[in-house]
């Protein structure tokens, strides 16, 4: 009951996939990344979690995409969803403790109703990282229902604890649609941390 | 938030850690988006995988090679699967979906590893050991990876 190279299991079971420090992705082990005595650790806006781990080293966040949204006429598409606001950032971890994660998913398109006037995409849902300090990596918005697109949050960090550095944003939103398509979803948000 | 200040962890400045950090998150990226984009996280998908739920799928380290790989791509993440287990060792490997220019749907649709350095070597050259010209996605990597590496990979899977 796995997915096995050779003779060597690389997914064993769905508890595995969870976290980034089971067999399922060998980041903690891995040369190429920066140590830091923290865990290793992976949740997606799909598999979110609120508490976990201690010593905090070095993270990634990465808000959902907005998903696309569906237009009301058959003959134009929808507006695209935003991407999702990501950095990454060091955290200091001296102090040692839990740190809170929450990961929030992309707004979903704006709805299709060929009568109704155009509509705005859903916000896109609130990620945050909480270690003696706060940051935020928000969800993109949906794509509007008359073309427009969906737009990123700004990023939000505070609290000196914390080095931060802006990228560029990459929680891909999703394409808008024809009235008689199906708007995709943006995709999945996502948090891990390395050590 | 500190946006000019010392990055004690990596003892280096904001400016040369986030050049620093920049690649490793272009990396780390590629990686997770390709397991999301299989869904390989998604609830349901595990729920309804007969690979996670009682049989067993097996394949080679070599798959991760070919674009015909992994039942044409269908279990493409397997690549990242295998990329991490190599990257421990301290080699830097470079997939299709960090290098989208790589890709070639004629030839399969597998994402593949396209680079593999060791210490800044490249393990893939344009050529075999017999002087051949390489299909990248095509040729089987034992006739050009070096026995080294091919050695590393028979060691850490076994053979099938």
């Amino acid at each position: 009951m796995a997915y096995i190279i050779g003779n060597t299991t690389v997914i064993d079971n769905n508890a595995a996939l969870g976290s980034v420090s089971g067999n399922s992705l060998n980041l903690a082990n891995n040369n190429n990344l920066p140590a830091g005595g923290a865990q290793a650790a992976f949740f997606s806006s799909t598999t979110n979690q609120a508490v976990v781990g201690e010593n905090i080293a070095f993270m990634i966040g990465v808000g959902g995409g907005g998903g696309g949204g569906l237009s009301n006429s058959p003959n134009s598409s929808g507006g695209q969803g935003a991407a999702g606001r990501s950095d990454v950032f060091v955290a200091n971890v001296s102090a040692g403790g839990n740190a809170t994660y929450t990961v929030g998913a992309g707004g979903n398109g704006g709805m299709s109703n060929p009568q109704s006037p155009a509509r705005t995409g859903n916000p896109g849902g609130a990620s945050s990282f909480g270690y003696n300090a706060n940051a935020t990596f928000n969800g993109g918005n949906g794509g509007q229902q008359n073309g427009a697109q969906g737009s990123t949050p700004g990023n939000g960090f505070s609290n000196s604890n914390l080095t931060v550095g802006p990228f560029p944003n990459l929680g891909n939103g999703g394409n808008g649609a024809p009235r008689n398509g199906g708007a995709p979803a943006g995709s999945a948000g996502y948090i891990f941390t390395i050590g | 938030m500190d946006k000019v200040g010392w990055v004690d962890q990596l003892n280096m400045n904001q400016e040369d850690a986030l050049k620093y950090t920049a690649p490793i998150f272009n990396w780390l990226k590629g990686n997770l988006d390709n397991c999301l984009n299989y869904q390989v996280y998604e609830k349901d998908v595990q729920n309804r995988d007969p690979y996670r739920n009682g049989e067993d799928y097996i394949a080679s380290w070599e798959d991760a090679f070919l674009f015909q790989g992994f039942d044409n791509g269908k279990y493409g993440f397997l690549t990242t699967q295998i990329m991490y287990h190599i990257d421990k060792y301290g080699f830097v490997s470079t997939a299709t979906y960090h290098w989208p220019e790589k890709k070639n749907p004629k030839l399969g649709s597998n994402e593949i590893i396209v680079r593999l350095q060791y210490k800044g070597e490249d393990c893939i050259g344009d050529v075999d050991k017999k002087g051949e010209k390489i299909i990248l996605g095509v040729t089987e990597p034992r006739s050009y990876l070096p026995n080294e590496v091919i050695m590393l990979f028979d060691t850490e899977f076994g053979l099938r």
